[in-house]
């Protein structure tokens, strides 16, 4: 079982983390799918928001769904190996956490029919504030083989966010 | 970014691929027929062929 931490974007170089705007309707912002063979555990994630002013909370979801959303498909290098075991276990896009554009990846552009969804955290939070959440030890929600994690946003005025969750594989 | 070529051919078809912006975000934009497909732009050729050709990078879990 290995650790790896993915953020709603490219993983950076020069320059900061690109934050990546909510949109003003239902946007799914990171996507993680779980391989036909293995369950995902999910650790703990976060969300941040870069408003400057008060306003109507936005409604941020962390969510197993049986569809999956169209994203940008996430890189080998934009997943962040965790602990030792992620970091000897080499490339994790070839048998743990498969990537592509109907699989791991950020910021939707659309987001598909969903039939059935288990619900991990749901909040409110302000577009000037963030959030973050660890799952009690043994409490851990369980992604199923061949669903998707996401976090989801409902935001009434567009800000940009940053979010990540952070998952044993 | 990665250096990617122009264009890519997969099984039998040929994507045109983009290097460009969205929304502040870098974005590497792959164009194959009337589908536009959208990657990370920490992508690598190789990564980019495997997902062309199987939907996924572990081909058959789609």
């Amino acid at each position: 079982m290995a650790l790896y931490q993915i953020y709603n974007g490219p993983s950076p170089t020069t320059a900061a983390q690109v934050a990546v705007t909510t949109g003003n309707t239902v946007k799914t912002l990171l996507q993680v799918k779980a391989s036909a063979t293995k369950p995902i555990q999910v650790i703990d994630w976060g969300i941040s928001f870069d408003g400057s002013a008060a306003a109507t909370p936005i409604k941020v979801e962390l969510m197993e769904t049986d569809v999956a959303a169209t994203v940008t498909a996430s890189a080998a290098a934009d997943l962040n190996k965790f602990d030792p075991e992620a970091l000897s276990g080499g490339d994790p896009t070839t048998n743990l956490l498969p990537v592509g554009t109907t699989s791991t990846g950020y910021t939707s552009t659309g987001e598909g029919t969903i039939a059935a969804v288990r619900e991990f955290d749901v909040q409110f939070v302000a577009p000037t504030n963030q959030y973050w959440k660890q799952f009690p030890l043994g409490l851990e929600p369980m992604v199923q083989v061949s669903k998707f994690l996401r976090v989801r946003v409902t935001a009434g005025t567009a800000v940009n966010a940053y979010c990540y969750v952070t998952v044993r594989v | 970014m990665a250096d990617l070529p122009k264009k890519l051919k997969v099984g039998g078809k040929t994507y045109q691929i983009d290097k460009t912006t969205e929304d502040d975000a870098p974005v590497v934009l792959v164009k194959g027929g009337s589908e536009l497909q959208r990657f990370s732009p920490n992508i690598t050729e190789a990564e980019l062929k495997v997902i062309l050709e199987h939907g996924s990078s572990i081909p058959g879990d789609v």
